[in-house]
């Protein structure tokens, strides 16, 4: 492997070698304070074509272009890839411990992230400019850098996603100023399909991405904002609701699919008398469902959820003989209740012919759902952040009255459906548990 | 990986080969919040100046760059949640090597109670990672690694050595001759030099004179539930835990590692009469194939005769079923004078050329001559072995998994042949005849199963197409 010339006396002077250049190195320098800033940040604007000619005789076919715009931070990574009218995008941040995660603003309107995984943020999403150094280029003419083979594939990896054999990857300077990066690749063979005769025939097809990069080390990535005040009558309103919930309620909860009405032979009732917390979920029954409550064998303030053994013809602890067992993680009364009293009502606007609040705040809409509902029915869904819908209705006396929280997924046969479930407030202060009931002492 | 709007499929023959990366289990994973770890560095990025250290670093660096044997003995930690009480821990052992004079390889050993996996991958010419075994001429050959899919797996950025990321500004002296490593770095680093893919807290490399001698590293904690309890035994329930992995790695052979090239067969003996019949075999002979499952069980779907007159070809599937269903008769075009051999097919009593209507379709690049001759005939004599009675087998360890396709004209050759999954190859002369039967693992998602495929050459010399045309 080539390297280039470098009489570098990088020993006994630091790091920042801008002005170190022999005079053998000019052509060294636009590299080093180049890779500095990009090391930092860049937004990033991408050009690839896939070239096909036919293989028998070499004659020009088609071509296809993909287009992408990038921003790369430290702690984050806008990428947005198109061809013709379709783009993905994708938005990860490096959470506090460095793995990728997701910005959203919490049902407190404060910025949090979500991890996507317990890998590592650097692996997959770390800037491609951090893993080549001025000695991994050559100087093949004036201005033009080209990459060594071995590092090519991994930095046209990260910065593009580029997944095939590299042929050159060349960093272009014009006066020591950076140009463009061009990526090209040797042709490939494969097959396609004659668009008139239908018949399959051999092509040699190739690749070439031209890249140009601004705002380096300048580059930023908006984050997640907090929501500000709109309509402070309105937000006083909604606050007051939230925050007078007593430490005594009934909750009658509906699902059914969005735009159509419950079927309320199906709903479930959720006793909370200050103290334990009873979810029926069969209407009627006093032995089966969620219980709750606290016990004296753990006197630490945690709810336990208790199991009813028929044989003994009470409530006993229900062993979390599973790692996803309520019991091996038990919760406070916080956890297992709606959180209404930090709910933010500044993400939510009043829709005044319905009478009632949505949450219109996109950042935030995706992971209301758990928050608003009872600790006793958090879905995956909403854990995931994919609440699509969360609305409180009020009282004509200003207190909570139904609060409604909904996802949409896609069925078997590809066709989007969406499920809400309705979390009706009643008995606010009179709540017992039902008639018949024995919890446990 | 990126997919195109329109078909374009390669071409490349399929492969497959047991593609392994050590993987650590955990006693059940869970939560997306952890708790603070409290080994956090706080070391700059910038490098330390001074002269002695900065050349004796850029002669570890140029050595590792070279190749290196790294074992790495690592272990997941697992804490109470609510104590911070340590509960018990799981060992790894994970050996890599690598090689970076000459071929670029690298060799990967894990450990893990029971399991033990291996591989070896050399950098081919597209910068793929592959196998490298014997081919039947006696020659170092690489075969790519691919999934399920077809899918290659680049070299440099599964298996590449480690060092060629590191730069001496990555590397912070923390105490003595204990270097922390570039904290944007560490994690794909740590990731190449034993599989680790979660972010890390702490990465050193330890420095004796002028060559790196250890590293250590420790990931963040993450959390998880276990029912395990400190000493043994376990709980009645689950509770909350969270575990990190720590290790330290153990250079060795620095600058100096080699991993051995698959070795060749020096000579052959006894082989004469074998590699004469092969010799025989160029553009007229007779070949059947028929498969069965190692218990007898055969299948007669695969089952063919290749019929080749030194003109044209007809492959049987059908049986000498006269309605040729299946059945494909190979030949030159009227009209062009190409050299090419076309597949015809049987359409309404009359042979016609098939149309290239599907991207495997044999007429979409049709063959000459070559293409329908055994390679038989190019089989090293070196690599074959005469266990008496007129038995031969191959005696090159690192041939037999691949050599297949060796015995078989292009036309006939087996995808799976490239796996390297054949366990078995018998060859024997009979009168006018040469039998071979090949021993693979067949790979299906229940596992796989060990099936024969019997070849048999006969009339050499003497075949006619059973057919008029």
């Amino acid at each position: 492997m080539k390297r280039v010339l470098l009489p570098l006396l990088l020993l006994a002077l630091p790091a920042s070698t801008a002005a170190l250049a022999a005079a053998a190195d000019e052509a060294q320098n636009p590299l080093e304070s180049f890779l500095e800033e990009a090391r930092t940040s860049y937004v990033l604007e991408a050009r690839e074509k896939e070239i096909v000619n036919r293989h028998d005789n070499g004659a020009f076919l088609f071509e296809n272009e993909y287009r992408y715009e990038m921003t790369k931070t430290r702690n984050a990574s806008l990428e947005e890839a198109a061809f013709g009218e379709t783009s993905t995008a994708s938005h990860v941040v490096r959470d506090e411990q460095g793995r990728p995660a997701q910005e959203y603003l919490s049902y407190d309107n404060k910025v949090s992230t979500y991890a996507l995984s317990n890998t590592s943020y650097d692996i997959d999403y770390g800037n491609p400019f951090v893993y080549v150094a001025p000695s991994d280029f050559t100087e093949i003419e004036e201005g033009v850098y080209k990459l060594d083979d071995l590092k090519a594939y991994e930095f046209a990896y990260r910065l593009l996603r580029l997944d095939y054999p590299l042929k050159d990857v060349l960093f272009n300077f014009e006066d020591g100023t950076f140009k463009n990066m061009t990526i090209s690749t040797p042709a490939f063979e494969g097959v396609t399909q004659d668009q008139y005769t239908y018949e399959y025939m051999l092509i040699d097809y190739s690749y070439e991405t031209e890249v140009r990069l601004s705002e380096l080390g300048t580059a930023v990535v908006e984050g997640v904002k907090t929501a500000e005040s709109r309509d402070p009558e309105h937000e006083e309103a909604l606050r007051a609701a939230l925050t007078s919930l007593p430490d005594n309620f009934t909750v009658v909860i509906s699902e059914h699919d969005r735009d159509y009405e419950a079927n309320h032979e199906y709903d479930a009732y959720m006793y909370y008398d200050g103290e334990a917390i009873f979810h029926q979920l069969t209407l009627g029954s006093l032995t089966s469902g969620l219980y709750y409550c606290e016990e004296e064998e753990r006197p630490d303030g945690k709810l336990y959820l208790q199991d009813y053994d028929a044989d003994a013809g009470k409530w006993v602890h229900y062993d979390a003989i599973s790692s996803r067992s309520y019991n091996a993680d038990p919760k406070t009364y916080d956890d297992l209740l709606p959180r209404f009293k930090d709910v933010a009502p500044e993400l939510f606007t009043y829709d005044a012919e319905n009478d009632i609040y949505v949450c219109d705040n996109l950042d935030a809409l995706g992971f209301m759902g758990n928050p608003l509902s009872p600790g006793t029915r958090h879905i995956t869904y909403f854990t995931e952040g994919q609440t699509d819908k969360a609305t409180i209705k009020l009282k004509s006396d200003g207190r909570i009255d139904t609060v409604t929280v909904g996802y949409s997924y896609e069925d078997s046969l590809g066709y989007l459906l969406s499920r809400d479930i309705d979390y009706r407030y009643i008995n606010l202060g009179t709540t017992a548990m039902p008639d018949g009931f024995v919890g446990r002492q | 990986m990126k997919k195109s709007s329109f078909v374009v499929l390669a071409l490349a023959a399929a492969t497959l080969a047991a593609c392994q990366t050590g993987g650590t289990s955990s006693s059940g994973e869970g939560g997306s919040s952890a708790a603070d770890s409290s080994l956090e560095e706080t070391s700059s990025e910038s490098a330390i100046a001074s002269s002695e250290p900065a050349d004796s670093l850029e002669t570890a660096l140029a050595k590792a760059r070279k190749g290196f044997n790294a074992i790495t003995e690592s272990s997941q930690n697992v804490y109470n949640a609510a104590t911070d009480e340590f509960i018990f821990s799981n060992e790894s052992r994970y050996e890599y090597g690598f090689q970076n004079v000459g071929r670029i390889k690298t060799y990967q050993i894990y450990d893990y109670y029971d399991t033990h996996t291996e591989m070896k991958v050399v950098r081919d010419d597209s910068g793929y990672a592959a196998t490298e075994y014997v081919n039947y001429k006696n020659e170092v050959a690489t075969s790519p690694l691919t999934d399920s899919e077809g899918y290659y797996y680049n070299y440099d950025h599964y298996y590449a050595n480690p060092f060629l990321y590191v730069e001496k500004e990555d590397l912070t002296l923390v105490e003595g001759n204990v270097y922390a490593v570039n904290k944007e770095k560490r994690d794909y680093l740590s990731f190449l030099l034993f599989a680790n893919t979660r972010p890390l807290v702490e990465m050193t490399l330890t420095l004796e004179g002028d060559t790196f001698t250890s590293a250590h590293f420790l990931t963040a904690n993450i959390d998880s539930f276990t029912m395990e309890l400190p000493g043994g035994g376990q709980a009645e329930e689950y509770y909350k835990c969270y575990f990190n992995y720590e290790g330290t790695t153990t250079f060795l052979e620095m600058g100096a590692f080699t991993i051995d090239d698959p070795a060749l067969s020096p000579t052959s003996e006894g082989v004469e009469e074998l590699t004469a019949a092969f010799a025989e075999l160029g553009t007229n002979y007779t070949l059947t194939q028929s498969v069965r499952m190692t218990d007898g069980v055969a299948d007669p779907n695969s089952d063919a005769i290749l019929y080749v007159d030194g003109e044209k070809a007809y492959l049987d599937y059908s049986r000498g079923d006269t309605s040729y269903e299946q059945d494909s008769l190979f030949r030159a075009d009227d009209w062009e004078d190409d050299g090419l051999l076309y597949e015809n097919i049987y359409v309404n009593g009359a042979w016609s050329q098939a149309p290239a209507d599907s991207s495997s379709a044999y007429n979409v690049d049709p063959k000459g001559l070559s293409y329908f001759t055994p390679h038989a005939s190019e089989i090293s004599a070196n690599l074959l072995l005469n266990e008496g009675n007129g038995k031969y087998t191959i005696g090159n360890e690192y041939a037999l998994p691949f050599i297949g396709n060796g015995f078989l004209p292009d036309i006939l050759s087996f995808p799976l042949y490239d796996y390297g999954a054949i366990s078995d190859v018998q060859i024997e002369l009979g009168d006018g005849t040469i039998g071979i039967s090949i021993d693979f693992l067949y790979p299906t998602s229940y596992g796989a199963y060990e099936m024969v495929y019997d070849y048999v050459y006969s009339n050499v010399g003497t075949t006619e197409l059973p057919i008029g045309e």
